[in-house]
């Protein structure tokens, strides 16, 4: 039977729990992010589609970086073979996994078929990566085999359970924003929550969408007073101020003016499940009747064993490509760039680098624009804040500003968000 | 080597910047905006003695200062002290609850340092930050433009970043490292020789815990050491944890300096 997007979102939400996702395994196991060594791979491993008989891309990722990187390399080299590597059946907006944990939106209203890139003559192929082999210009994946002759990472972030002591034992205990998977779950636990103390961390930057954390605070002060639960929100921060810095200020008074506790300096190091307790490496031990741990942020190991990078992938800011390998490109979240780890500077990144991908297969084609970022933080559903940050073409950061929580900015967040999912989709 | 770095380095600051000594007023400059001609300055409010409703202040003398920053430029603070004091840094909403309440939640907090350099950039807008210090300290800052610092360390400078001496007990100690990017250079002084070694979180938290004690760890661990001192090059965003064995109260001093490639790294 063929799985419709709708009826796995609806199935989603109804067997997931306690971090269980797709067949009832663990969704970490599910989405092959345990460690497999690539040398370790037997050769034998069949290949899932034949040698490629003209250029082939093969981009790894399909969220925003890795389909604008498809569907701009389409624009720029009609001959080309484009292969995007996707674990997921469906696209899912990352900035929208915010919204969805704070009950403004329903999953339905922010993922995508993959048919419509499907149809600009991109093939999308549902595979778990297992590993590169850069040597060989392949990848493993676990449907077979692929042979590449431009490769683009674009798989995010990977969440490092196991930075923090016993949660990769007691997976149950914790839920979060930064994974889909985890993104229902923490949902279903929010709809849940009677009252108590609510603890949400953060993990030292660089981490995907360094709003987002204050933000989730933010939006749960709101939900549980609209439904008049009590609830003591506090935030367990390992940086020494709120994020991303230029906002540390603002996010503080807000933080205030919503009496959410925080503290600084605080690295979650280990979670004790059984006493309902954090425990940073000050020594403080904090108390929660629901927790979001967030951990570091990582590029998946495949990465590392490719000898490509660690934690993110090494390229050069200016072009995306390798350090090490000339075929080899990386964007977005799992790349070692100076932009903000963004939906919106990915989704610029994917566009850059298709036009120096497309360089690389000898077509003249125009400098690509600088990237850019802009988003709008929720201070609230009904305000956001506003910071836009300007890089040139080499990385090196030209402007920036930021403004006050205001009304207006919620609407351009959804037109923002909208843009980004259009200019991939068309709906 | 830098501006800021041979400034702090050299020791400009004990002969040539305007002091603020703990108790004593030197500096009315309430309201004003620091100047951005990078020369050493000390533009901030230095209010001293006791405030009401304060509660962090007893028997020792302490000294607030409030620190403004215009946008585009850093502020590097540097608080001196003989004997270890505490330093607690805010944010003005912070500064208003803890002048109204007394309350230091949510305040970044420094204990027993003789030693502090803490910058304060305003990359996007005007920054306001006040220091609490508890203890007989010298407060001094030094202003820099960030695009111009950035274009340095581009050019192949290298800057200092950041950087903390405290005093240690006569046991095994933790030092917390961080925030830490890719290549920087962390130079670590002890006043006298210790054991040591530097261990990535997960390690750390198995330290604390008591899962692991500090021989197992020097074993397995890359940064260790006897000695003096100790430097190295970050090679990613982890956090580290210095453990340092004395058998004597020592001082630790640990010097950040951003180069290139750190620039490179974008944060």
């Amino acid at each position: 039977m063929k799985l419709s997007r709708r009826n796995l979102l609806r199935s989603l939400g109804i067997s997931m729990a306690g971090g269980i996702f797709l067949n009832g395994v663990s969704s970490k196991k599910a989405f092959g992010e345990e460690k497999v060594m690539p040398d370790m791979m037997p050769k034998m491993h069949k290949p899932m589609m034949p040698s490629p008989t003209k250029k082939r891309a093969v981009i790894l990722g399909g969220g925003y970086s890795g389909l604008y990187c498809a569907i701009t390399l389409r624009e720029l080299a009609p001959d080309a073979e484009i292969v995007v590597v996707e674990k997921y059946p469906f696209f899912v907006s990352g900035p929208s996994h915010i919204d969805f944990v704070a009950g403004l939106k329903h999953l339905d209203d922010i993922s995508r078929s993959y048919d419509p890139v499907s149809a600009r003559n991109i093939r999308v192929v549902r595979s778990e990566i297992i590993g590169i082999i850069p040597d060989e210009r392949r990848v493993l994946t676990s449907s077979g085999d692929i042979e590449y002759n431009f490769l683009v990472i674009s798989t995010g972030i990977r969440i490092a359970d196991e930075d923090v002591l016993n949660l990769i034992e007691q997976p149950a205990s914790n839920s979060h924003a930064w994974e889909l998977g985890e993104t229902v779950e923490m949902r279903k636990r929010i709809e849940a929550f009677k009252g108590g103390r609510v603890v949400l961390t953060v993990p030292t930057a660089p981490f995907k969408c360094p709003p987002g954390p204050y933000e989730v605070a933010c939006l749960l002060r709101e939900y549980f007073d609209s439904k008049k639960i009590k609830a003591e929100i506090t935030i367990v921060d390992a940086n020494d101020k709120p994020q991303p810095g230029p906002l540390a200020q603002k996010w503080t008074s807000v933080l205030e003016a919503r009496n959410i506790i925080y503290k600084p300096n605080n690295k979650v190091i280990e979670i004790d499940a059984a006493g309902k307790q954090v425990i940073t490496d000050k020594g403080d031990k904090v108390g929660y009747d629901f927790v979001s741990i967030i951990p570091s942020n990582k590029a998946a190991t495949f990465i590392k064993d490719a000898g490509l990078g660690d934690p993110f992938v090494d390229v050069d800011p200016a072009t995306f490509k390798s350090k090490k390998y000339d075929n080899i490109f990386a964007v977005g979240d799992c790349a070692k760039v100076p932009y903000t780890k963004s939906a919106f500077t990915a989704s610029l990144q994917g566009k850059n680098v298709a036009h120096h991908v497309a360089k690389s297969m000898g077509l003249d084609v125009k400098e690509p624009a600088p990237i850019y970022n802009i988003c709008y933080p929720y201070v609230s559903s009904k305000e956001s804040l506003m910071v836009r940050v300007d890089w040139d073409k080499d990385g090196k950061m030209l402007k920036a500003e930021v403004d006050d929580p205001k009304k207006d900015y919620v609407g351009s967040r959804a037109a923002w968000e909208g843009g980004l999912i259009n200019g991939l989709f068309g709906s | 080597m830098g501006y800021l770095a041979r400034k702090f380095l050299n020791g400009l600051f004990t002969t040539a910047l305007i002091l603020f000594i703990c108790g004593i007023h030197t500096h009315n400059a309430s309201g004003e905006k620091p100047g951005a001609n990078h020369q050493s300055d000390n533009k901030a409010d230095n209010k001293a003695g006791t405030q009401p409703g304060v509660r962090i202040a007893d028997e020792v003398s302490f000294a607030e200062n409030r620190l403004d920053v215009k946008k585009g430029e850093v502020a590097f603070v540097e608080i001196r002290s003989q004997e270890p004091s505490t330093i607690y840094i805010m944010y003005p909403t912070q500064y208003n609850k803890y002048k109204t309440t007394g309350s230091l939640e949510g305040v970044l907090e420094h204990k027993n340092v003789t030693w502090l350099i803490h910058p304060v950039p305003a990359m996007l807008e005007d920054q306001t930050v006040y220091f609490i210090q508890k203890g007989e300290t010298i407060f001094s800052v030094v202003y820099e433009n960030i695009q111009e610092r950035i274009d340095g360390l581009i050019k192949g400078e290298e800057m200092l970043r950041a950087g903390m001496e405290m005093r240690v007990a006569d046991k095994e100690n933790v030092v917390r490292l961080t925030p830490l990017i890719p290549d920087l250079k962390m130079m670590l002084d002890f006043s006298k020789e210790a054991k040591f070694v530097i261990l990535k979180t997960i390690d750390f938290a198995r330290y604390r815990k008591g899962l692991k004690n500090f021989d197992q760890l020097y074993e397995e661990s890359v940064h260790k050491g006897s000695g003096t001192g100790y430097n190295f090059t970050t090679k990613d965003f982890e956090d580290l944890y210095l453990i340092i064995k004395t058998p004597d109260p020592i001082r630790v001093k640990y010097i950040i300096r951003a180069t290139k490639e750190s620039a490179e790294s974008g944060c």
